[in-house]
């Protein structure tokens, strides 16, 4: 368990030492020291004290609960901190044991963009906002090992206007096992129908034609086509 | 020849008929977030009176949904705190207007694409706001006019904008420059004036810059009219002069025809119903 006072943020955001950090088969380990020197980092003010724990397989859920929690402290709102791109440096930092070298991945993973189509690329910011609005129920799209992007949350995430409470209950109905707490086995099977982009785009068709926001988990289950019976409950 | 087929029997409604207007609340010195403070539809797709009305509302990354009345009876306005969370460094809040059938719930007509409140949109749908104030080559002021109720101030070419004057013995200030009805009346005659003047002065049709009123003119122009070759000069044959002249206060009124045509007549209609 590593413990800090506080948030902190690099002063240089995505500076050479950041990108070294997270650049495929790179051998190099985040110095824990420069991660709280004052040269390199300023504290975030307000932000409460943080406790990261040793191991790899921690979940995206875990990691949005402790930074959360942490953010909540402050005196800004959480989605204030969104754009504050030296502190989620600083996050993807401390939790860079959680990473495998082999999945490293694009630096947008690590370092927040602010464009559209890749706003939601980032490891933890994204869980962060997430769990802003639906703290614990956010499994469905949380429960997964941090260092995995989800194939589930670039594209439900992008369409900002699904992401609703009871779009993310209907999702849990369909794709999760409450028993293993994961998702189901071939929720993204892209050539079978019924897959969860499937459901995405008949959703997108459904807000043309109906005031989706009102309507509860039950009633959408029971508007689905038939081609999403293998996963719905109230048919299979 | 491309033909759409309407899989449903939801109708376009015109966002030219859509009214959506709002503020910004300063918080700091660049946040800010926006207020809804006006609310209203032209119905000229004729829903029945008793449809109800919702608008989607998306910014960045957050979007709120709002019942907003029926169509006999809509809520003008939303309260102030509505988006009090959409707090951001540059208000670009856009929406969906919905009519949606009153028994079976079902969504009648909504505007295809975004309706954006404060800012540009990129078909060239835009309603006042902080931006477009900033371009303007025109400002309102109050002075001596005489038996006038306004005029127009001296056009030069150096100035920011043209000054127009509205006769300083008029006690309902910000309502008169702000009424759409008395800006629809003046802004032909005084565009006319302006575009006049950047054809027949050589060199005007040069300024490229947002300080001065020809400046700003020349921008629109080029926005208005991208393929433009040729814009007449002082040599031109009049009739070319008095056709650009004319297009060009065509365009400009068909692109704020939310603002000054459409909210012209609803005010027309306010006016002299209470006659």
């Amino acid at each position: 368990m590593t413990k800090y006072q506080s948030i902190f943020r690099f002063k240089e955001p995505t500076s050479d030492y950041f990108r070294g950090l997270f650049t495929k088969d790179s051998a190099i380990d985040p110095d824990y020291h420069k991660l709280v020197d004052p040269e390199f980092v300023e504290p975030v003010k307000g932000t409460g004290k943080l406790e990261i724990p040793n191991f790899e397989d921690v979940t995206s859920l875990d990691a949005a609960r402790i930074i959360f929690l942490s953010l909540k402290k402050a005196k800004q709102p959480v989605p204030f901190y969104f754009n504050d791109v030296g502190m989620w440096e600083w996050l993807s930092c401390i939790f860079h044991q959680a990473h495998p070298n082999s999945s490293i991945g694009h630096i947008t993973r690590y370092s927040p963009s602010n464009q559209s189509g890749t706003w939601n690329r980032h490891l933890l910011r994204t869980p962060v906002w997430l769990y802003e609005m639906f703290q614990e129920d956010s499994k469905v799209y949380l429960a997964k090992p941090l260092h995995v992007g989800g194939d589930l949350i670039e594209p439900w995430c992008q369409t900002r206007s699904v992401i609703q409470k009871n779009m993310m209950g209907l999702l849990t109905k369909l794709y999760f096992d409450e028993e293993t707490q994961a998702l189901k086995k071939n929720f993204k099977a892209y050539t079978k129908p019924g897959n969860h982009r499937d459901l995405l785009s008949f959703i997108k068709q459904l807000r043309f034609t109906h005031k989706v926001e009102d309507m509860s988990v039950e009633d959408l289950l029971e508007i689905l086509p038939e081609r999403f019976d293998r996963w719905n409950p109230i048919r299979s | 020849m491309k033909k759409s087929i309407k899989l449903t029997n939801r109708k376009d409604i015109d966002k030219n008929n859509i009214i959506l207007e709002g503020e910004k609340v300063s918080i700091s010195d660049d946040l800010f977030y926006p207020v809804i403070t006006k609310i209203n539809l032209i119905n000229e797709n004729n829903f029945p009176e008793e449809s109800n009305i919702f608008i989607r509302f998306q910014q960045d990354r957050q979007t709120r949904t709002f019942d907003c009345g029926t169509i006999a009876n809509p809520i003008t306005s939303l309260p102030a705190d509505s988006f009090a969370d959409f707090i951001t460094d540059k208000i670009d809040i856009k929406a969906t207007f919905n009519v949606q059938d009153s028994s079976t719930l079902k969504i009648l007509g909504s505007n295809k694409g975004f309706k954006y409140i404060f800012i540009k949109a990129d078909d060239g749908d835009f309603n006042d706001s902080t931006p477009q104030v900033a371009m303007s080559p025109f400002a309102m002021a109050f002075a001596d006019t005489g038996t006038k109720l306004w005029e127009i101030g001296e056009l030069d070419p150096s100035s920011r904008d043209v000054k127009i004057y509205f006769n300083e013995k008029i006690n309902h200030r910000e309502p008169i420059y702000k009424d759409p009805m008395i800006r629809n009346f003046i802004l032909p005659t005084v565009l006319e004036k302006m575009i006049s003047l950047l054809i027949n002065e050589e060199g005007l049709r040069d300024e490229d810059t947002f300080s001065t009123w020809p400046g700003k003119l020349n921008y629109i122009i080029e926005k208005y009219f991208p393929d433009l070759e040729d814009m007449p000069d002082g040599e031109s044959d009049e009739t070319d002069k008095e056709r650009f002249i004319s297009n060009f206060i065509n365009e400009f009124m068909a692109r704020n025809r939310n603002a000054l045509f459409n909210s012209a007549l609803s005010r027309i209609n306010e006016v002299f119903d209470n006659d």
